[in-house]
């Protein structure tokens, strides 16, 4: 017969008295106990949410220590396209639900990625733009945007762009695309098996290093140095089919990519959301999967 | 004073916790069971996820991982229950894959993977694949073409990526595990090391319309034979899809499973692979 003790408190040597629980618990869990030594059953291991510490990071300038928490990347937002509807454009979240200490100005790097996107006509213009905590645009016509494109199609041949679009918003490159016959999810291309000849589809992503809303504006407004005012990097990624009508035999496949800053000689508000939609036109998307992660930085504070 | 006992109980309650017998090997975290067992297993810091959920609507998953020390073939299986095949809108699949034999120059072939045996859609498809290389910069092919039969025949592929083998000795490289120790690390072989193949790709999984998108890292390795670093291609990423064929397989992918061209099942038993793959999913939204 198995020996037991009976006893409400068990004890070390020292003293420090700890208070047994007195059911089982529900699942399997960890042994937890608090500061008065009352045991009792926690979570266990890793849950599906982000990794997170509240070890301060070292602040090696001042000497000092960050005083907001340490965060893994996050899935902040997701949203699916089934080809039952359609979309004139997809807006994701950037901010993740913000911890103890932390700040929506934290967002330091934001990647959207994107899968299996289907546009319903020719026309659509892949487009990003980047709002502010009041939908305003971030990216505007008054900033000054420097931006490189390049591209790759099937048969090799390179093409290389290095210019100031000059407009308020950031382009990718385009696609062109038809809609599935039926208009709904069950004609979805996700689920389609029989023969499309040439269905056009778009994947990759785009990623943000959010420099500074204000960048050393106290000391430089006036000229074009660098760091002047608001600050943002871009560089994207894509890899799609373009068509505009069935085909058998086009190859019509790029593989591209693209880098971009955004600055400002004022304030560039922070992006709180991005905006996947076109620039011209109302070509609609009827199908693809979005979703946005977020890395926070706590010595990021404006 | 050590008080010996099985079990302790609180007076004030039925439910008397079982002590546990041995001591664990390094430092783990206690768990207890519905029936009071105490233990302290491995299996407290199980990481499950990549990115974190929202509600819901899970982030990447991590769906299997396997670490090779030397086989045929390396293979990675979407077994989830919680996140079957169906449920996952595109994969991402990490590795590090050596092939270790003569230090020539080779190539690891890819196959999709549904209900567990290879099925590429290989005829029909229509692509492009870029990488940097050494002396050209970026450059750029036709997307990749392979096979479109069913189970482990070698031509049942449907993308490759280039690689040298290794060709280390004293000892061999016979096994994953022994690159990562000092004691058994092979110490000749002039450039040993500079072989494998590194990084990442993305699968879109859909029914019909499969295939390799683009990718956060692309794959880096080195292409071609001998001792002279040419031809390395780094950030090498694919796009394929199926063009001008039905797809001969249907249905979604639930693995991938890769092997030296000319070892796997029924090859050359000296063209063998090691190293880890792992296997994410992102699955769809579940609104």
């Amino acid at each position: 017969m198995a020996s037991l003790i009976k006893t409400n408190k068990i004890s070390t040597p020292g003293g420090e008295e700890f208070t047994l629980p007195t059911t089982y618990p529900g699942t399997t869990s960890s042994l937890t106990s608090t500061s008065g030594g009352q045991l009792g059953y926690g979570s266990l291991g890793f849950s599906s949410d982000v990794l997170s510490s509240d070890n301060k990071v070292i602040n090696t300038n001042a000497g000092t220590f960050f005083e907001s928490s340490v965060q893994s990347g996050s899935l902040v937002d997701k949203a699916r396209i089934k080809n039952d509807s359609t979309a004139t454009a997809v807006t994701l979240d950037i901010v993740p639900s913000l911890r103890t200490g932390q700040v929506a100005a934290n967002v330091q790097f934001v990647t959207l990625h994107f899968c299996g996107v289907c546009f319903s006509d020719s026309g659509f213009r892949p487009t990003i733009q980047l709002l502010d905590s009041d939908n305003n645009n971030v990216i505007s016509n008054s900033n000054a945007n420097q931006a490189m494109r390049s591209y790759h199609n099937s048969g090799g041949s390179f093409s290389n762009q290095s210019k100031d679009p000059n407009v308020a918003y950031m382009p990718l490159l385009y696609n062109e695309s038809y809609r599935p016959t039926g208009a709904s999810a069950a004609s979805e291309l996700f689920n389609q098996t029989a023969l499309r000849n040439g269905t056009a589809m778009m994947n990759g992503y785009v990623s943000m290093m959010i420099i500074s809303s204000d960048a050393n504006s106290d000391t430089d407004t006036s000229g074009s140095r660098f760091g002047a005012g608001g600050l943002i990097l871009s560089k994207n990624n894509f890899a799609f089919r373009y068509e505009s009508s069935y085909s058998s035999s086009s190859s019509n496949s790029i593989i591209g990519s693209y880098g971009k800053y955004v600055s400002k000689q004022q304030t560039l508000n922070n992006p709180t959301k991005i905006k996947f939609y076109t620039h011209t036109g109302t070509t609609v998307m009827n199908e693809g999967l979005f979703w946005t992660e977020t890395i926070m930085n706590p010595g990021k504070t404006t | 004073m050590a008080v010996r006992t099985e079990k302790i109980q609180s007076l004030t309650g039925s439910a008397p916790l079982t002590l546990p017998k041995t001591l664990p090997s390094s430092s783990k975290g206690v768990q207890v069971s519905t029936t009071g067992v105490i233990s302290s297993p491995d299996v407290t810091n199980t990481l499950s996820h990549k990115t974190s959920s929202i509600g819901s609507d899970p982030g990447w998953v991590l769906l299997d991982h396997i670490e090779v020390d030397e086989g045929e073939t390396m293979k990675v299986v979407n077994s989830s229950t919680t996140y079957p095949a169906s449920d996952i809108y595109c994969y991402e699949v990490h590795f590090n894959i050596i092939s270790n034999y003569n230090n020539n120059g080779s190539e690891i072939r890819f196959s999709p993977l549904r209900s567990g045996t290879r099925s590429p859609n290989g005829n029909g498809r229509s692509g492009v694949r870029t990488y940097y290389s050494t002396g050209s910069g970026m450059e750029a092919t036709t997307g990749d073409v392979g096979g479109s039969g069913t189970g482990s025949a070698n031509s049942n592929y449907e993308f490759f990526q280039g690689i040298k083998m290794e060709g280390m000795s004293n000892p061999g490289l016979s096994s994953y595990s022994m690159a990562f120790d000092k004691d058994t690390a092979p110490l000749g072989g002039t450039y040993g090391g500079d072989g494998g193949l590194n990084g990442s790709f993305r699968y879109y999984n859909g029914s019909g319309y499969a295939g390799t998108i683009t990718s956060d890292t692309g794959t880096f390795g080195r292409r071609s034979h001998g001792n002279s670093y040419n031809d390395w291609r780094l950030g090498e990423t694919h796009f394929a899809m199926p063009r001008g064929n039905s797809p001969t397989h249907t249905g979604k992918v639930n693995g991938f499973e890769c092997w030296n061209q000319n070892g796997g099942p029924g090859g050359n038993s000296s063209y063998t692979i090691m190293g880890f793959m792992q296997l994410y999913g992102m699955p769809k939204t579940t609104s």
